[in-house]
């Protein structure tokens, strides 16, 4: 009799231990499945752009996660929405949009406002179009002469020319003949760093060195770049404590029931064999 | 002669436990965050001035972008969500050429559909244009923004 209070009591425990890794279970999946609050940033690829260049917007979400919906908006110096976009983060948490500034778009202050979807924040950033002589110039790479689509006047040493009409390598002189010192070239495709060796020699002439040549961007598979996403999971980051805390001792619980069992009955057969021999006897 | 009870718990108990292992296991792995959208832009096509479908433009021609969306669900008591279509055309060389908005109610179970349109620039670039459609509560400069559908793209060329 003892032996069976004993299991039920096991029983009441194992229950227990069972009730308990349900509720741990359910509070896992539940975890997991809400959306957690993100915090987001925001930032452009520059301060500053000239009209009809290509803005870049890129951020983050914080925590990072995959194909979470993020609003931008830009809105220009007048209030005025001129670009509006719904993008989905990657495995990183991070989140691109581009687009290219219109030839008249008004001089001043814009405002990129980007908010991942309910999460009730979000950020912004600034950038510039400054009213700058924009003229229409020409420069010499090589002998040969093509047009310049930009010219900037804040003296930065090194700008980047995504646009190119020629073929250039490295070592090449460009000759510039403006009052400015930063310049941009046409064409598609191709992307050159000019670095400026020297000031400005006269008010009309610059003197620029090229010392890159073309740059391709190669997207490859990141094993590890997963492995990070696996353990960025909230999923994971919650399942694996209560993994532990919750089923490990349950199951543990369970196999010294049932331990516990082999031996009742082991003692409960001896009790038999014992009474039997005992009745024989009489 | 007492015989020693046959129980089945402990077996039981196990079937549970490994259940649960198994189930546990299936929630640690990559949920497939599916976002919670209420509507569903069902398609987005583009048509001339007569209603034709066509993504083929000539300079000054009217492009008509028909959007056809539809709310899930309904029943006795239908919820309404209102929204704003934000409806963008970007050129070749991702310059924004027309950024409509439209805001409206949709109530669950119910389909609509609209159409709104513009006139390609003479001065535009030729090549294939992009036509993306998205729904909102709000604007994103609105910390309440929330995303209501997936967003749907369609293209055409003008030559």
């Amino acid at each position: 009799m003892i032996g069976r209070k004993k299991i039920r009591r096991s029983v009441i425990k194992g229950t227990a231990c069972i009730c308990f890794a349900i509720a741990a279970f359910a509070l896992a999946l539940q975890s997991a499945r809400a959306q957690p609050p993100y915090s987001i940033t925001v930032t452009t690829d520059r301060n500053s752009y000239s009209r009809g260049d290509v803005v870049t917007i890129t951020g983050t979400i914080t925590p990072p996660d995959q194909g979470v919906d993020v609003g931008v908006e830009v809105r220009g110096p007048g209030g005025a929405t001129i670009w509006i976009d719904i993008v989905t983060t990657d495995f990183s948490g991070n989140y691109f949009s581009q687009f290219r500034l219109d030839p008249s778009a008004p001089y001043g202050v814009y405002t990129v406002w980007a908010s991942p979807t309910g999460s009730n924040t979000n950020s912004w950033c600034e950038f510039t179009i400054p009213q700058a002589a924009e003229t229409t110039t020409t420069v010499t790479i090589s002998g040969r002469t093509y047009t310049i689509v930009r010219v900037v006047t804040t003296a930065v040493p090194q700008t980047t020319v995504t646009e190119f009409a020629g073929t250039v390598t490295v070592g090449t002189t460009v000759r510039v003949v403006t009052g400015t010192t930063e310049t941009k070239l046409t064409k598609e495709t191709t992307s050159v760093t000019l670095t400026q060796t020297q000031t400005t020699l006269s008010k009309e002439t610059t003197s620029l060195t090229l010392t890159e040549t073309e740059t391709t961007t190669v997207q490859i598979f990141d094993p590890v770049r997963l492995v990070k996403w696996w353990a960025s999971e909230p999923a994971v980051q919650v399942g694996v404590p209560i993994f532990l805390v919750g089923v490990a001792p349950a199951v543990l619980i369970f196999a010294i029931i049932r331990r516990r069992r082999k031996q009742e009955k082991r003692r409960m057969e001896e009790l038999d064999r014992l009474e039997g021999k005992s009745q024989a006897e009489e | 002669m007492r015989k020693p009870q046959k129980r089945r718990f402990p077996s039981a108990l196990w079937v549970i436990s490994l259940t649960l292992l198994v189930l546990l296991t299936l929630s640690i792995a990559p949920p497939a965050r599916a976002a919670p959208y209420v509507i569903t832009i069902v398609s987005v096509e583009t048509t001339d001035q007569a209603g034709n479908p066509r993504n083929v433009f000539w300079r000054g021609e009217l492009v008509m972008i028909k959007v056809k969306l539809s709310c899930p669900g309904g029943g006795y008591s239908p919820v309404s969500y209102p929204y704003i279509q934000f409806v963008r055309t970007t050129s070749p060389d991702l310059r924004m050429v027309y950024l409509g908005f439209m805001s409206s109610t949709i109530s669950s179970g119910e389909n609509q559909s609209s159409t709104s349109g513009f006139t390609v620039p003479l001065t535009a670039t030729t090549g294939q244009y992009k036509v993306k459609v998205m729904l909102s509560n709000t604007l994103p400069s609105n910390p309440q923004f929330q995303a209501l559908a997936e967003p749907k793209q369609t293209t055409f060329t003008v030559i």
